[in-house]
């Protein structure tokens, strides 16, 4: 069983899959298989206050030594322990959209991980929110624990249509601003912004105490730069085309990008933020082990 | 516009490559045009390493495109084989060169000098010459004699092998042609169609004049195959031979005798008889030379002696000798001068062979009892004017035998030299192929009319044997009627010449009252000639040559005896019928008597011929030397190679008698004038550069001017110094090729480097 469901982390397989629920919930379930422990342990309950009973209450949450005691029934009321509460950022924005040849985009991988994040915190009775973005905020999905909002936040990510330009640092600034109960904000992006502005968005997160992961998501030609012949390149997000030997930039190209991972990442290590590059050819659950221990570590707190 | 690059240039067409300079730059604006699209989202990086090495990508790019236009210019330049001229000095090295050296080997490259053959001197010019040649140069060594002989087999023999054959060249006996022995430097030029720039023609020689002019002073010409041979090689405006022409000096005293001929007075040569032998000697010389010396030497012996009292420049002397020779057979004969500057050509040689008598089969048609009665009567006693036959034996080369037409059927005519038939009427069907295979033999036919002829039947059987058509009789019958005469003009034919010089014989005295017509054939046949005409013009006497051995048919009009004639009764008649008898009887050894580059031809008799074709003819040089020779059994002949010396060649001839028979080859005395010619009147016949007219006066015509040729003296460091300014330009092919190989390697560097190809 473990091996049948852990051949759904690879992302071209998932992609023979029908709805995102299903892919999220294998997902999950693939990953939890090849576990020792259950990541769902260690969730209880705890009593909040009694009410007198009605009729139609459920008898399974009356207290009977209440009863013992006085005669009247009251019914127990309890305040679900939220582990945390969720939020997850998911850019939105046309440069998403890039796969190069075999792979799935950027876009579908980082919905994959959405989707499957979603539904492992529903799972385990956490509140999940849901932010869509480009250059502005397309979709603000609040937190909810309850199983119709997976529903909800699936069927949000199944109707992204991927046009617009990013302005990542100033989104992650404002929605530092409207995200005020300190949570988890995990955020699925290729970053492709200006480094500064993003990591003062993230920076504005810590402030609010917020525990933050940034998944930063690339194609595996963005990362190698592969070309060899004339090529024309034509951008998203209204990038002027280029027309060049790429054996001549591949260099030059390869120090950008390495510099740009750098300085986010050593911004995000200044400020205790967890940051992963991933390869849309990696499997899932390297996103997930990554989540899971952030997510260790803000129960630790 | 080519012209110019075809100064600089071996192959300027191949300039053409240079265009390929442009690929590059082709494939380049190509690539621009061919390129595939990505759409691509990290573009601000892509952007911004473009904006980074723009300028330095720019710069590598175009220092890449650079170098690859200039590696295939050069390298079509290379291909062109370019040549610096000379002077520009910027690089070492020069063109290699294919050399042809020409030497002369005719014999007036004999002449003494110093007391040593100037052909010594000659040989160690072309030695000094061929090994200064460096190791890319290619040489050829020819032999001009008149007929060239190629020492070189190809122009890529080992230097040493090359050297080896000038040393041990000899001197020929055959003349000098300069223009033709240049001809045949070009066309081994063009045979060997070396790759190398340069080609030059180096001609050793003497000064002497016979080498550019024939007899009469004008100027030898090419012409033929020699003219297409100079035109081929002269045909590439940028690959023009360079000809420089040694003229090696002889003594200031150029003074030479030499034999020129040596000759019989009578063509057959009787036994036991006078023969007159006449010796010419030529003067070349400033001055007439006086007492001058010569011999006569048969069989290798001095048999007589006479001196010249004096001989004039340009006007050959003769000199007369009798011998009488003992017994037939084959004989040398030798008349020599003693030694003089050219010792080559102070013998002239002459073969004889001496007969006993020559037997005449005499055919009479009409015998009758009587003197004169009979047809041949006057004719036999023409021939051998004795009464007594036997006393006259061994006196008179003729010896007739006269038979009835009846015996002819029999006779057997392999053993005469000549048949001469005297109205006869009726010629056996077989006997009449008897005479054609007698005659296409080499034996001669002598035909007389008379009334038992019937020209219908005389044209019909005899008609490959008659030179003309017999026509109608004309004339009467009657002595006293009308006559005609013989023509005194136009007697030239060499049957009957000497009637030219002799007085109170005129042939008009020679008259005819009845005749048969002579008609030529509708078909022309060159070899046929009137010998004797009438007044009128009409022929009287025809002769033809049937076959390769030379065998004549002679026809008269008229009869031999005096039935239509009044010429039995006149003092011509004995000898007009011995000159004729004698013409038309050939001697067995004039084709054995031949110049330097002929070839002797030797009759064999058919009897010997089936011995002769089993053991063959072993022919011995001058020298000692044998060499075979071809025979050709169809024409009972054999025929030797082409004559290489001079001298006198014997021959065993196997047989029935086996004997020995002797060749005389002489040389062209033409090549014996030693006197200079100078540059001056050497280049006045050899057309000017630009020159573009047909000159038919020149030596080479307009084929080559005389920028093309230089005349040298003997002087060997003046003449390398001129082959290398005439080379004029060094080739710098492999220079460049050099820089095309270390432009490839900086090529497939630079573009690694730049490119970053590494993954």
């Amino acid at each position: 069983m473990a091996t049948a469901l852990s051949k759904y982390l690879d992302p071209k397989t998932l992609t023979k899959l029908g709805n995102l629920d299903l892919k999220a919930r294998l997902i999950v379930e693939g990953y939890i298989s090849g576990q020792h422990k259950s990541p769902y342990h260690g969730f209880s309950v705890e009593f909040a206050e009694h009410r007198e009973y009605s009729p139609g209450d459920d008898l399974k949450h009356l207290d009977w030594k209440v009863f013992g005691k006085s005669d009247r029934f009251y019914i127990k009321q309890y305040e679900e322990e939220t582990n945390l509460r969720s939020y997850i950022l998911l850019d939105t924005s046309e440069s998403m959209k890039y796969a190069s040849p075999g792979n799935i985009s950027k876009l579908e991988y980082a919905s994959y991980i959405a989707a499957s994040l979603s539904y492992l915190l529903i799972q385990q009775q956490d509140s999940v929110g849901m932010v869509l973005f480009d250059n502005k905020v397309k979709k603000f999905v609040p937190a909810s624990a309850s199983p119709a909002h997976l529903r909800l936040l699936l069927h949000e990510l199944t109707q992204i249509v991927p046009e617009q330009r990013t302005d990542t640092g100033g989104i992650l600034h404002d929605l530092a601003e409207r995200i005020k109960r300190k949570g988890l904000v995990v955020i699925l992006s290729d970053l492709f912004d200006d480094p500064e502005k993003i990591l003062f968005g993230l920076r504005h997160f810590r402030h609010r105490r917020h525990e933050v992961i940034v998944f930063q998501i690339l194609d595996d030609f963005e990362s190698s730069f592969p070309f060899d012949n004339m090529t024309l390149f034509e951008g998203y997000e209204g990038w002027q085309e280029l027309l060049c030997d790429p054996r001549t930039l591949r260099k030059g190209y390869m120090e950008e990008y390495h510099a740009f991972t750098e300085k986010v990442k050593r911004g995000c290590r200044n400020t205790k933020i967890d940051f992963v590059t991933i390869n849309t050819k990696q499997p899932l659950d390297v996103v997930l082990s990554a989540y899971l221990a952030t997510r260790a570590n803000c129960r630790v707190k | 516009m080519f012209t110019f690059f075809a100064n600089f240039f071996a192959n300027p067409v191949l300039l053409g490559g240079a265009a390929a300079g442009s690929i590059p730059i082709v494939i380049h604006l190509l690539n621009r045009q061919r390129f595939k699209k990505v759409v691509w989202a990290a573009m601000h990086w892509l952007w911004a390493s473009y904006k980074k090495s723009k300028r330095r990508v720019q710069i590598e790019q175009l220092i890449l495109l650079l170098i690859r236009i200039l590696l295939l210019v050069l390298l079509a330049t290379a291909l062109a084989r370019p040549a610096l001229q000379q002077g520009i000095g910027l690089l070492t090295g020069q063109a290699s060169t294919h050399r042809i050296i020409v030497l002369d080997n005719s014999f007036s490259m004999g002449q003494l000098v110093g007391g040593h053959p100037l052909f010594e001197k000659a040989k160690q010019s072309a030695v000094d010459l061929v090994e200064k040649m460096s190791a890319s140069d290619e040489v050829d060594v020819l032999l001009a004699n008149g007929t060239v002989d190629e020492l070189t087999s190809t122009s890529l023999m080992p230097k040493k092998d090359v050297l080896d054959r000038i040393r041990t060249a000899a001197l020929s006996d055959g003349g000098t042609d300069i223009p033709k022995s240049i001809a045949a430097a070009c066309r081994v030029l063009t045979k060997r169609n070396s790759q190398n720039a340069r080609r030059e023609i180096v001609l050793i020689t003497d000064q002497t004049r016979a080498g550019w002019e024939q007899p009469g002073h004008q100027p030898k010409r090419i012409s033929g195959d020699d003219e297409s041979a100079v035109a081929s090689a002269f045909s590439n405006p940028q690959r023009r031979p360079k000809i420089l022409i040694m003229r090696l000096p002889g003594e200031k005293e150029c003074d030479n005798l030499a034999a020129v001929k040596l000759e019989v007075d009578e063509k057959v040569v009787p036994a036991r008889a006078d023969t007159q032998f006449i010796g010419t000697v030529a003067c070349f010389a400033a001055s007439a030379q006086k007492n001058v010396r010569v011999k006569l030497k048969v069989d290798g012996e001095e048999v007589a002696s006479e001196t010249i009292a004096s001989i004039a420049p340009d006007k050959p002397e003769s000199v007369i000798f009798h011998y009488v020779f003992p017994e037939a057979g084959s004989h040398s004969v030798a008349m020599e001068l003693d030694n003089d500057i050219l010792p080559a050509d102070n013998t002239a040689f002459l073969a004889v062979d001496v007969e006993d008598q020559m037997r005449v089969l005499c055919v009479d048609g009409q015998q009758r009892v009587g003197p004169n009665a009979s047809v041949m009567d006057f004719f036999r006693q023409a021939l051998s004017p004795s009464k007594s036959e036997e006393i006259n034996a061994g006196k008179m080369p003729l010896f007739p035998e006269v038979i009835s037409d009846s015996a002819l059927g029999e006779a057997n005519l392999d053993n005469y030299r000549l048949v001469v038939l005297g109205n006869v009427g009726v010629i056996p069907a077989e006997k009449v192929q008897s005479l054609v295979q007698f005659v296409k033999r080499g034996g001669a036919l002598w035909i007389f009319v008379g009334d038992k002829v019937d020209p219908a039947i005389y044209n019909k059987e005899l008609a490959e044997l008659l030179p003309m058509t017999l026509g109608e009789k004309v004339g009467s019958d009657d002595p006293d009627g009308p006559k005609e005469s013989l023509s005194d003009k136009d007697i030239d034919h060499p049957a009957i010449r000497k009637f030219k010089g002799i007085r109170g014989l005129p042939l008009s005295h020679l008259q005819v009252f009845q005749r048969m017509k002579l008609l030529p054939k509708p078909e022309p046949d060159p070899s046929v000639r009137t010998v004797l005409s009438y007044e009128n013009g009409e022929p009287a006497a025809a002769e033809k040559t049937i076959g390769e051995n030379g065998g004549r048919v002679m026809l008269f009009g008229t009869t031999v005896d005096k039935s239509w004639n009044n010429w039995p009764g006149k003092n011509h008649y004995m000898p007009l019928m011995n000159f004729i008898a004698l013409y038309l009887i050939q001697p067995s050894y004039l084709e054995r008597n031949k110049f330097y580059g002929e070839r002797f031809v030797l009759q064999i008799p058919r009897q010997d011929l089936g011995e002769v074709r089993r053991t063959g003819i072993r022919l011995v040089d001058p020298s000692g030397e044998a060499a075979s020779m071809e025979i050709l059994t169809e024409l009972s002949r054999a025929e030797s190679t082409t004559i290489k010396k001079a001298g006198i060649y014997t021959a065993e001839i196997p047989g029935e008698k086996k004997h020995i028979v002797h060749f005389a080859a002489n040389r062209n005395t033409d090549e014996s004038d030693l006197s200079v010619i100078d540059d001056r009147e050497i280049l006045s016949f050899i057309a000017r550069e630009g020159e573009t007219k047909p000159d038919q006066t020149g030596y080479f015509k307009t084929l080559i001017t005389q920028s093309d040729l230089e005349l040298m003296g003997d002087d060997l460091k003046a003449v390398e110094e001129s082959l290398k300014k005439s080379a004029g330009s060094r080739e710098i092919w492999r220079w460049l090729a050099g820089m095309v190989l270390a432009l490839l390697l900086v090529e497939s560097f630079l573009a690694r480097r730049f490119g970053d190809f590494t993954r």
